[in-house]
Order: C-alpha cells, then structure tokens, then sequence
C-alpha cells in the first residue's frame, strides 16, 4: 500500500479524565470560553446544574464541561435556543441509553 | 482536486430559493450532526453540509460558484480558472471563520487566499494559547479491560508561514490504562495546537468509544452478556463455565432459573482506572434454548413431559 510517511511520537503522559471530578467556574470558563451571562442561561435551562450558592462559588461536574461544549456546538450549528439545547441533550442521554439495552436485549432474542 | 457540487450536497435543485437552500441545511445540520447522529461518517457529512453552506448561502458566493459549475460534475478533476473572482463586487472579507476545517476546493475557490478571502491579519504580534483538540477513539473491549498501546493518525490544521492554514497528518503513540470506560477522556497535554507568540500549546483530548464485541455489552464499568442454557440446566440448576475478560470462571444457576433472569459475576466487569476506585460486575442474561424434537427418543420425552408435568405456560393469560 502506497502510506506516506508519517512521524510517529510517543506520547508518555497521559491524564485519565475522571467525569464526576469537581471543575471550578474558571476552568470551565477558561476551556468552553463561554460568556458568564450565557453560562447562567445554560444553567437555568438546567443543562448543568452546578453546586454552590452564588456563582463566584459555582462548582461543575468533568461531564458538564462536555455538556457545555455539545450545548455550544448545537446552538450555533442547529439554530435552537439553550432551552431546546437541553431537551436535545436531555433525548441523546435516554436514546443512548436505550440504544444499549436494545443491544443488551438484541443478544437475548433471536435473529431468525 | 475534485469538483464538488455543493447543490448535490445540500439536496437542492440548482434553482432553489434562499429559503429552500436555509431549510435544506437546517434539516440535513440536524441529520448529521455529530454530536447528534449516530451515522457513522458524520463528521464528515456535516463538515462537506457546513462548506456547502457556506457558498450556497452568500448570493455573491453562490452566484460565483453558479457560474463555475456549469461545465463541472461532481468529483470531475478541477482546477481554478484563471481569472476567477474577477468581476465580482463583494465585501472586503468573507472567507469563511472554520476554512481550516474545508475541502482544498473550497480553500482554493474562497478560503483566505482566494479573491474572496480578506487579507489575513499578522499573528506574530501576540501571544495565544494554541487550541485544545478532541478526537475520538474506538478500542477492543480488551483493551479497556487490559490496557495497551494505540497508535492514533490524526490529521491537524497548523498554521503555516504567511498565515495559510495546512493539514498535517501526524501520529502518536499512547498508552491507554486499564479501566478507561466508553465516554471518558485522555488528555494529552501539548497534543493540541501549538500556541503562538510563545503562548502554551493546547491539549488534545481523546475520547474513548468501545468497538461492538461479540459477547459483551459495556454499560459503564458493567458488563451483560447472554449465556444460553438447556432447560434442565434451568430447572435442576448447574454449574456454568461462562467466558469473562478474564478467561472462564464457573457459574452457580440456581435451581428452577427462569429465561431473563439477570445474574451477577462480582468484580468481574471493566477494572478500576484508580487504585480505590469501584469496579464493575459481570451481568449474565440467561437464554434458555430448548432442542428441536428431531429424533423419535427426543419425541418421547416431550411426549412425557407433556402427559407427566401438570404445566401450563399460559396460566396467567386468562387472568385480565
């Protein structure tokens, strides 16, 4: 096979993300680069619901940064509003879910 | 390079209004979206959606291309005219913001070097944090359950001298840990794009995905798997030899198990990725298979069964 030659680099470090370790409100804000008022707005709708009482003290979950970011991409590509960003995530979440009991139960029932 | 026709991608006939052509993205955006769609090139159709978006949408862009394609067929080899974006008036700059992310023809026809694209601004002046990639990976099962080593071809936008943007492939080597679950993700610090002006490089983040297996689904750090059973197994009980990641271990079925019947290998699910982290279980699913009456003994038997067992599997039938 015709391969172009491509420089292999060994990567010695990694970091294993765990989802439910705690993320203050910089980072979230340093890695999703989202706008407090609009981060608000995301957590009214309920599409993260961090703990603390004010928003100086806003702690998030690893998965919600995920959640922020799949709410950013669906808002700007998809022309929704936050609310219907949340239902859209809130639908993926049960249809991946029932996606995987499908699976489970497709092993149990015969294909004939 | 190949011509691309961007009303085939988009759906449309080459008539077709804004409107149309707005409501054809907007379905097709929600169709292959990646973070929705569960298509398999996705990524890649809603990459071609958005570039045929991009022209189709901007009448000055639209009616440049119009005029090109007329003589092109899909995938046909092409090369830009000559003289093309003359005679046309259009803003200072309206290259698209993601033409990295764009087909060469794209890049050649609109992308930032084009006659439509502005000038592009200098970057050597400041300093910027090279941005944070996400890629996604698909492992053997095995390899969550063991760790192992994944070499993984990526193809990165770099950002070339005189500012144009180049894809370069690249690849790297990485150890992925033991008891990684499907969702989770690596980070690899520096993997990202390199910074600019002396600012840090970005991390490039991998997220894990399973590959389907043959006898296991993963449902976090759980596993299920069906184990089919003969009847007598079911109703005198057995002991099971049933496979897990970690080869055979014999299983108790209780007296009298029924079909459906969820039982639990302990610990013996996707291992912990931390030393006091939980481990997953095994979940086995019992199937009861029941052999076809194919010889006159086997006959016999049912026929004992039938006349001896006082059974009848639809009791509850009557009972609404």
């Amino acid at each position: 096979m015709n391969r172009i030659d491509v420089p292999t680099i060994d990567v010695r470090t990694i970091e294993v993300l765990d989802d439910n370790a705690p993320i203050p409100l910089g980072e979230l804000i340093a890695v999703t680069h989202i706008e407090r008022s609009y981060l608000v707005e995301l957590v009214e709708v309920g599409i993260v619901s961090p703990t603390g009482d004010n928003i100086e003290q806003w702690t998030f979950l690893r998965s919600d940064l995920r959640r922020v970011v799949i709410a950013q991409r669906l808002i700007a590509d998809l022309n929704v509003n936050a609310a219907g960003a949340a239902l859209a995530l809130d639908l993926l979440a049960e249809r991946d879910s029932l996606l995987r009991r499908i699976d489970e139960i497709a092993a149990f029932v015969d294909e004939s | 390079m190949n011509f691309k026709d961007y009303y085939q991608v988009m759906g449309v006939a080459r008539d077709a209004s804004q409107d149309d052509i707005k409501r054809s993205y907007r379905k097709l955006a929600r169709k292959f979206h990646p973070d929705v769609s569960k298509e398999k090139d996705a990524e890649e159709k809603f990459k071609e959606l958005q570039e045929a978006h991009e022209v189709l949408k901007d009448p000055e862009k639209r009616a440049a291309y119009d005029q090109l394609g007329q003589n092109y067929k899909s995938g046909q080899d092409f090369r830009p005219p000559p003289d093309w974006g003359q005679g046309f008036e259009h803003r200072a700059n309206f290259s698209a913001g993601g033409d990295a992310e764009f087909s060469d023809f794209f890049s050649s026809l609109f992308g930032a070097r084009s006659p439509f694209g502005g000038a592009t601004r200098g970057h050597e002046n400041f300093a910027a944090s090279g941005q944070d990639h996400v890629a996604k990976i698909e492992i053997p099962l095995e390899e969550a359950f063991r760790g192992g080593v994944r070499t993984i071809e990526l193809k990165s936008p770099e950002l070339a001298a005189g500012g144009h943007v180049v894809v370069k492939p690249r690849a790297l080597r990485v150890n992925i840990p033991a008891g990684v679950i499907e969702g989770q993700q690596i980070r690899l610090a520096g993997q990202g794009s390199p910074g600019m002006g002396g600012g840090r490089a970005g991390d490039l983040y991998l997220e894990i995905s399973f590959q389907a297996h043959s006898l296991f689904q993963a449902q976090g750090r759980d596993l299920t798997m069906t184990l089919p059973i003969a009847p007598w197994e079911a109703a005198l009980g057995a002991n099971i030899a049933v496979p897990t990641l970690a080869g055979t271990v014999d299983m108790r079925i209780p007296p009298n198990a029924k079909a459906g019947q969820k039982l639990r290998l302990k610990g013996r699910g996707l291992p912990a990725s931390s030393a006091n982290g939980a481990v997953g279980d095994q979940y086995v699913v019992l199937k009861i298979v029941v052999p076809s009456a194919d010889t006159p003994r086997a006959r016999e038997l049912y026929e004992q069964m039938q006349s001896e067992l006082n059974f009848d599997p639809r009791a509850d039938l009557g009972k609404v």
